[in-house]
């Protein structure tokens, strides 16, 4: 007798929430993150049409998951709303269709957004500052804040935004009451020194560790309770999933070991504190190597956070913080995207021999799906995930 | 005494730096001497970046002292003679906007004595090629953050194969999602995900 939606989300999610919690579930949770549009290449959409029209996202979605139940959740990672990029005219990211070909992915257009001199004005009321100085300083239609320019740029982006989520709740629901299928991202925050080296400062952030450290720590202290609360408020639609934190600028080798544990650790953690604190997961993108960054890790409270492993050496990782944290990954991007169904099934059974004992350990790709992989390595990656990560039998 | 210079450079000393090389030229020494304490100060900075000592804001903060250095030389560099090991043509490959890769090894290639022809980001195969049959550079690196990148690594390696230039330039590929299959792929000549490989790749190729 085939299982209910209600049997099969059960049995995802507990398998999910079990390696999460660092205990051992009936086979390793197999969770492949879509971060781009690979849900499109699956389903003959350009990321262009799967970025724009939230309707075909969500068709190619659903698609994925009548097609692979044994997936044990979706990833919707394109959650961005376009049509709302573009109604604020807006300027750091460049767009597939408009400032990217058709087939290209939403990339993020690094430049400075802050003066060095605005950083006591920044910390000083951080959201008056994004709402008066950041937003028309990147948004061409939100230029003059007051003008009837900028009011109809804002109703507009309302408009689109209202949209955008008026389609996605229903869908959510659907892939939950129907198919029995969760998600592996509930809400969405930052870790400080993130943002202000990513969309608020730049690259310059890397020289102000020189030449005004001080600022630099007194704004990071700042934006703390607001990422709180947006990770609270974000994941407090959905809080069974995770609050996901995409990790950047931390890393070897963005920065030394002792400037992270001065700048980047200790506001980071005080946020994702206060987001578990709330009764929320965290999930982490660890992008790039974390490897010497991983102790660190150890420091958050165990079962509560996923550490989704880009490049760095997950079986290094397990040793380190196996015990505590969940791992998640790591299927090269280039393996998946260039390399053939056998390499594929080799890599998933030697990563499933190292990691899965004692539970705590999910199958994903280093970036997710990349958008380039072909049908028959994920199909591998799937069968291999199946045929390994059993438990017991 | 330029000792002293190339130890305030290294250790990222800015005021200092900047004070001591002002004070060089108030005392009429000649900017060339300036220029090569400079270079060897990046030189040692390399070297920490490649031993994992030093970061990428420490990079970034040494490229920014040494251009405030050459600000202050400036008025006084008559004419600077410098030698390079060879050109290397530089780029982000289309579909990729993403730079930071990119000028690390910049950065360390002319650290090393490389004349770096730099074409932004989101290059075209085409532009790669041209620059190459107008300069006649032996060496070609192309980088990415994205796999999105790998499709115009390939066409750029093909064009160069119709143009016949092939056996005439090494080709490197660089960032983060490269390995052994990706240069398969490509048909590039080596990959690497560090810029300080990417600099004992290319000194190799010129035999240096």
């Amino acid at each position: 007798m085939s299982k209910s939606p209600e049997e099969l989300f059960e049995e995802r999610y507990g398998r999910w929430k079990t390696a999460v919690e660092v205990k051992v579930p009936d086979r390793v949770p197999l969770t492949p993150s879509i971060y781009g549009s690979w849900a499109g290449t699956y389903s003959g959409f350009t990321a262009q049409e799967i970025y724009w029209d939230v309707t075909k996202s969500i068709q190619a979605h659903t698609k994925l998951i009548q097609d692979f139940p044994e997936w044990d959740s979706i990833c919707m990672g394109v959650l961005w709303c376009l049509p709302m990029f573009e109604s604020t005219g807006q300027t750091i990211y460049r767009l597939p269709g408009k400032d990217l070909s058709p087939d290209l992915t939403l990339q993020f257009y690094e430049k400075t957004n802050m003066f060095p001199e605005e950083y006591d004005e920044f910390a000083e009321d951080p959201i008056k500052w994004i709402l008066e100085k950041f937003y028309p300083r990147i948004c061409t239609e939100l230029a003059e804040p007051g003008s009837a320019r900028a009011f109809v740029g804002i109703l507009k982006a309302a408009w689109a935004f209202a949209n955008f989520f008026g389609a996605l709740v229903p869908a959510f629901m659907e892939w939950e009451q129907k198919y029995g299928m969760p998600r592996n991202i509930g809400g969405w925050s930052k870790c400080p020194y993130d943002v202000l080296g990513d969309k608020v400062r730049g690259m310059e952030i890397m020289t102000d560790l020189y030449r005004r450290p001080d600022k630099v720590k007194k704004a990071c202290e700042a934006i703390v309770p607001y990422l709180i609360t947006l990770g609270r408020i974000t994941g407090g639609f959905a809080p069974k999933y995770p609050v996901m934190f995409y990790l950047h600028r931390g890393n070897v080798p963005f920065m030394t070991l002792e400037h992270f544990e001065e700048f980047y650790w200790p506001t980071f953690k005080e946020t994702v504190l206060g987001v578990v604190e709330a009764g929320h997961l965290v999930r982490f993108y660890t992008e790039g190597d974390w490897g010497h960054n991983l102790e660190y890790l150890n420091e958050l409270p165990k079962g509560k956070v996923i550490i989704h492993l880009d490049r760095t050496d997950i079986v290094k990782a397990k040793e380190i913080i196996g015990d505590n944290l969940c791992i998640e990954g790591n299927i090269p991007t280039p393996l998946l995207a260039l390399g053939t169904p056998n390499k594929v099934e080799e890599y998933v059974k030697k990563i499933c021999e190292e990691c899965m004992e004692g539970g705590g350990f999910i199958m994903d790709g280093a970036g997710g799906i990349p958008d380039e992989a072909p049908l028959e390595n994920v199909k591998a990656m799937n069968e291999a995930t199946l045929k390994y990560g059993q438990y017991r039998r | 005494m330029g000792e002293e210079l190339v130890d305030l450079i290294v250790e990222l000393k800015e005021d200092e730096a900047l004070k001591a090389t002002k004070a060089k030229i108030d005392a009429a020494e000649d900017p060339i001497e300036i220029i090569e304490l400079s270079r060897k100060a990046m030189k040692i900075v390399g070297d920490r970046f490649e031993a994992g000592e030093y970061m990428l804001p420490e990079l970034v903060m040494a490229g920014e002292i040494l251009k405030g250095i050459s600000e202050i030389i400036k008025p006084k560099l008559i004419k600077a003679d410098t030698k390079y090991i060879g050109k290397f043509i530089l780029g982000t490959i289309e579909g990729d906007i993403h730079d930071i890769g990119k000028n690390v090894i910049k950065f360390l290639l002319e650290g090393n004595g490389f004349e770096v022809i730099d074409l932004g980001i989101d290059v075209p195969p085409e532009k790669f090629v041209e620059t190459l049959k107008e300069t006649g550079a032996p060496i070609i690196g192309m980088s990415a953050l994205l796999s999105s990148g790998y499709p115009g690594m390939k066409k750029t390696v093909e064009l160069i194969k119709e143009a016949g230039l092939r056996d005439k330039v090494k080709i490197l590929i660089g960032g983060e999602p490269m390995d052994e299959l990706v240069m398969e792929y490509t048909g590039a000549d080596a990959w690497t995900r560090s810029g300080a490989e990417g600099v004992i790749i290319a000194k190799k190729w010129m035999g240096v």
